[in-house]
């Protein structure tokens, strides 16, 4: 056997925080260091980025023209995703938005594309460590320690999310275990074989795993299995029934962390498991009432609008984000963080999550109404079943079409939505004039799932 | 321990050190090691609230290292041997 050895010192080793300096930092120097960062970020930006030195100049903004965070809050003009996405369809790949020499770019990501196309995310290999950071402060906090064995139970495709998991993992220098082109029994196979320690996978699939182990005669409370990590989908801070279901099918500690894919992993779990700390090293928050425009207080819910110092490639400023957060001042622990209590609590633009994945359901509403026979009266029903999300289109068809042809029709509109979300949704055709009418504003969306297990303030 | 502006000046020090070894030679691997080596120097020196630049792979990212100022009677002590 191989003489261990320690990664770390002893007294690295009792330390409560991965960087006692930084997330302890008092309000007043954190700020201090956040406009430093601001005033780097946007002289940065106006130098190196066609996108960001025409905005500021149609604003009649300089970058010296910011001397406080007010200044910052008030003068910069907002970004928004669809601001992105336009340049980069004009000139793929990422047009005016690129603010690196392309002999930089070390990794090219995509946002999940649920709005219709998706971002791309060029990043250099520096602007990976930095995101891949935001990881291991939570790693620290939780109790994951470098000699724990991480298995990613994804498939690797373009996802930001998973590629800064992976970041993160080898930053802190625990051994990474890819589950890539497993199905749910390979990955259950995988685990009892390989025995990883902690499991990285969107929360509601870490239950299906654990689920089906049950019905194959494996109990994964007895497994390797010590933290499940989630993402990508309102997870175990945001949703205490969720986290105790994750606890009880793995018997472990379930944890979360919260990010958006071309930004950074910036929400951080830590002990706590209340909400998830604002990573400040990495980006600047603050919120506003997206109808006002105008900042809203700590502790009132708003908008949360980042900017990101770690995205040389692609720097994102004053970025509208469309997720509704409560910014609570401080985290536990002495940590001085902004804590986001309960996570994201909803959405500004009706965004919903569906079996991992983030769907809009204005982007169905299209869809639905580009299949010939389906008529425009249609509801969309989201239920749970067991850990699932689950969305199901109930449509009539357009008049004159016999009950026959219905479950072909009802497939064409399932394929079709597929083809464009890469999600799976349930359709079934009812009877004329079975759905109920509405005089004013025509309710479109039943939810169904049992309220704990709701986010707080999804407009539905 | 070390306290931080202690950790800050040895870790500039290091960054000048990575950079003459990266202009002073031509070989490619160890100019890329250099380079990751100097990223997570600068990377250090971020998270220990030191913010000169944003990204250390810029033109004059690395400070040339100051001139130490001459300790009094350094000189006379000089032209004395």
């Amino acid at each position: 056997m191989p003489a261990k050895i320690e990664t770390f010192t002893p007294a690295a080793q009792r330390s409560r925080y991965w960087n006692r300096y930084m997330e302890t930092l008092p309000r007043a120097k954190l700020d201090a260091l956040h406009l430093r960062k601001l005033q780097l970020l946007l002289r940065y930006a106006y130098e190196h980025s066609a996108f960001y030195r025409a905005t500021f100049d149609k604003a009649g903004l300089k970058p010296g023209d910011v001397r406080s965070l007010d200044d910052f809050k008030r003068k910069v003009p907002f970004t928004d995703k669809k601001d992105f996405v336009h340049l980069q369809q004009e000139r793929p790949p990422y047009g005016d938005t690129l603010a690196a020499p392309f002999e930089l770019l070390a990794h090219h990501c995509e946002t999940s594309g649920t709005t219709g196309v998706p971002l791309a995310i060029p990043y250099t290999m520096y602007d990976t460590e930095r995101y891949g950071e935001s990881w291991c402060y939570a790693f620290w906090a939780l109790g994951i320690r470098p000699e724990d064995t991480v298995y990613f139970a994804f498939n690797w495709g373009n996802f930001a999310g998973l590629w800064s998991t992976y970041w993160g993992v080898r930053r802190f220098g625990a051994r990474v275990i890819s589950g890539g082109g497993a199905d749910t029994k390979g990955h259950i196979a995988n685990i009892l074989r390989m025995k990883p320690t902690v499991l990285c996978a969107t929360p509601t699939y870490a239950l299906r795993i654990a689920h089906a182990a049950k019905e194959m005669g494996h109990d994964m409370r007895a497994s390797s299995v010590k933290f499940v990590v989630g993402g990508g989908e309102p997870g175990p801070f945001a949703l205490p029934a969720l986290r105790q279901a994750l606890d009880d099918a793995w018997d472990a500690r379930s944890c979360d962390q919260m990010g958006i894919a071309e930004i950074d992993a910036f929400g951080v779990g830590d002990a706590g498991r209340n909400g998830v700390l604002v990573n400040e090293m990495n980006v600047f928050c603050w919120s506003i009432d997206p109808d006002t425009m105008r900042e809203v207080p700590d502790g009132e819910v708003g908008e949360n609008i980042v900017t990101s110092y770690v995205n040389s490639a692609q720097p994102l400023i004053n970025y509208r984000t469309h997720d509704l957060v409560r910014r609570i001042p401080g985290g536990a622990d002495g940590r001085t963080w902004t804590r986001f209590e309960g996570v994201i609590l909803g959405r500004t633009d009706f965004m919903i999550t569906v079996r991992g994945t983030n769907v809009y359901p204005t982007a169905v509403e299209n869809l639905i109404g580009e299949v010939k026979g389906v008529s425009s009266h249609y509801q969309m029903i989201l239920s749970k079943e067991g850990p699932l999300d689950q969305m199901e289109i109930e449509f009539e068809p357009v008049k004159g079409i016999g009950e026959a042809a219905w479950p072909a029709l009802a497939e064409a509109l399932a394929r079709h939505i597929h083809a464009a979300l890469k999600v799976r949704i349930d359709c079934r055709a009812v009877p004329v004039e079975s759905l109920p009418r509405y005089e004013l504003k025509t309710k479109r969306i039943v939810d169904k799932r049992p309220k704990e297990l709701r986010r707080a303030l999804d407009r539905f | 321990m070390l306290k931080p502006a202690e950790m800050i000046a040895r870790l500039r020090r290091a960054r000048r050190l990575v950079h003459e070894i990266h202009v002073g030679t031509d070989i490619p691997q160890i100019q890329s090691i250099l380079r990751h080596a100097d990223q997570n120097l600068h990377w250090a020196l971020w998270n220990l609230g030191e913010i000169d630049e944003l990204r250390p792979d810029l033109p004059g990212s690395v400070k040339p290292a100051a001139r130490a100022k001459p300790k009094p009677g350094a000189r006379k002590r000089a032209k004395k041997r």
